[in-house]
């Protein structure tokens, strides 16, 4: 028999699906409601999209890690979670767009589905983070018990947490066209300045503005783990923005200075989901029931 | 802590199981594609439909059908209604195996058999 970590009954399982569906149609309302998402779908190679679902899974299984409703929860009670949050992204992508008319006569069954996949893989992660953070105080506990907890979470946990709400962040953005206007017609010395701005943007969210979970969740011990906490917070934006760029078809048969400029345009974005939304994306400390 | 007596509930076992379904589903569907999707460019297609008269002007369905392994983008259409007029029809994009429909329009009563179409252009996938 296998052994859990929770036993939930029919209504309180009940209510934390509600409040993943909540949260998955909360964070991922702008790619639902955004027409080159729908369209990326039908152009794309399927072999990306479902190297897009893959990476998204291991996403999920790391904020479910290091993050999720339930500290003891073991590997294969995560895996099951995830398993569960992909689908319930795919079930409420395929109902929003079916309710917004884009399922068509004309579309044969294998584009609907790849239409889905696409919209879907950004609601799962909404799932996620609605089921863990949108609840009220239950008593229950939260996030990873791995050591290192007062220190801000063990650094590696840190990191997966930043990417997921770095990609929350880029996910939204990077299908659309502005990104590549934004970055065709800024010249080198502005992209250099986004850049020095999104590096300060992450310190200042991190580091200096007292900002919600910062105490418990970012080591400032030493100047270098400042430092190291600053760098890898924008080296965790810069690979959302060019994953999310690339996954969305944005990089194709574009020069590497116009994908350089694209990913650091997108990074600015990025690197509030990488921080911010890093701190927000985790519950405080409690202590176990 | 785990315990054997931490049991998931039906509710919980059935969303999973769907779960694992939806994935299984969307994956073959999409690795099925990645057969069927080579290196093959878009097989573009045109048909006229039957014209209808409104207001003086003569208005022609033009259906375009997709029948390759590839998608195509910013589809360029040339409708010629005999003697002289032409109308230039732009689809932004159509889907490997799907279809799209378009309209033209032209000043007067034309015959069907004085109209003709073309696909003139389109942007590879």
């Amino acid at each position: 028999m296998i052994a859990f970590s929770h036993h939930r009954t029919i209504p309180e399982s009940m209510r934390e699906y509600g409040r993943g569906i909540v949260g998955g149609i909360m964070f991922s309302l702008p790619l639902i409601y955004t027409m080159e998402v729908w369209r990326a779908g039908l152009l794309l190679h399927p072999a990306r999209i479902i190297a897009y679902m893959g990476v998204t899974f291991v996403l999920l299984i790391a904020y479910n890690r290091h993050a999720g409703l339930r500290r003891d929860a073991t590997w294969l009670e995560v895996l099951i979670d995830s398993i569960e949050e992909m689908g319930l992204g795919l079930v409420i992508s395929a109902l929003i767009l079916w309710l917004m008319g884009r399922f068509n006569h004309d579309l044969p069954p294998s584009e609907i589905i790849a239409m889905v996949a696409m919209e879907a893989m950004t609601v799962a992660i909404g799932v996620s983070v609605g089921t863990a953070q949108l609840g009220a105080d239950d008593g229950g506990d939260s996030g990873s018990s791995d050591e290192g907890k007062q220190d801000g979470g063990g650094y590696s946990g840190q990191c997966a947490v930043a990417l997921c709400g770095a990609v929350l962040f880029a996910a939204n953005i990077a299908p659309t066209d502005e990104i590549s206007v934004l970055a065709m017609q800024l010249s080198a010395t502005q992209l250099l300045v986004i850049s020095l701005v999104t590096l300060t943007l992450g310190a200042w969210v991190l580091h200096y503005s007292d900002f919600h979970n910062a105490g418990t969740r970012v080591a400032v011990d030493s100047r270098f783990e400042k430092i190291r906490g600053t760098i890898s917070t924008y080296a965790i934006a810069l690979l959302a923005s060019v994953g999310a760029l690339f996954f969305f078809g944005r990089l194709d048969q574009q020069s590497l200075a116009q994908c350089l400029a694209m990913t650091v345009v997108l990074a600015l974005p990025s690197v509030l989901g990488a921080s911010a939304g890093r701190l927000l994306l985790q519950s405080s400390n409690r202590n176990p029931s | 802590m785990t315990d054997e007596s931490n049991r998931k509930n039906p509710l919980e076992w059935a969303i999973f199981g769907c779960s694992v379904l939806l994935i299984l589903v969307t994956m073959g569907a999409l690795l099925w594609e990645v057969f069927l999707t080579d290196s093959k460019t878009a097989d573009l297609t045109i048909s006229l439909g039957n014209p209808t008269t409104l207001n003086g002007n003569t208005r022609i369905p033009v259906f375009l059908r997709n029948l390759g392994k590839k998608s195509a983008e910013n589809i360029q259409i040339e409708v010629l209604a005999e003697p002289d007029q032409k109308s230039e029809l732009t689809i932004d994009f159509i889907a490997r195996g799907s279809k799209a429909e378009a309209t033209a329009v032209f000043h007067g009563t034309i015959p069907r058999n004085a109209m003709s179409a073309q696909i003139t252009g389109y942007q590879n996938d």
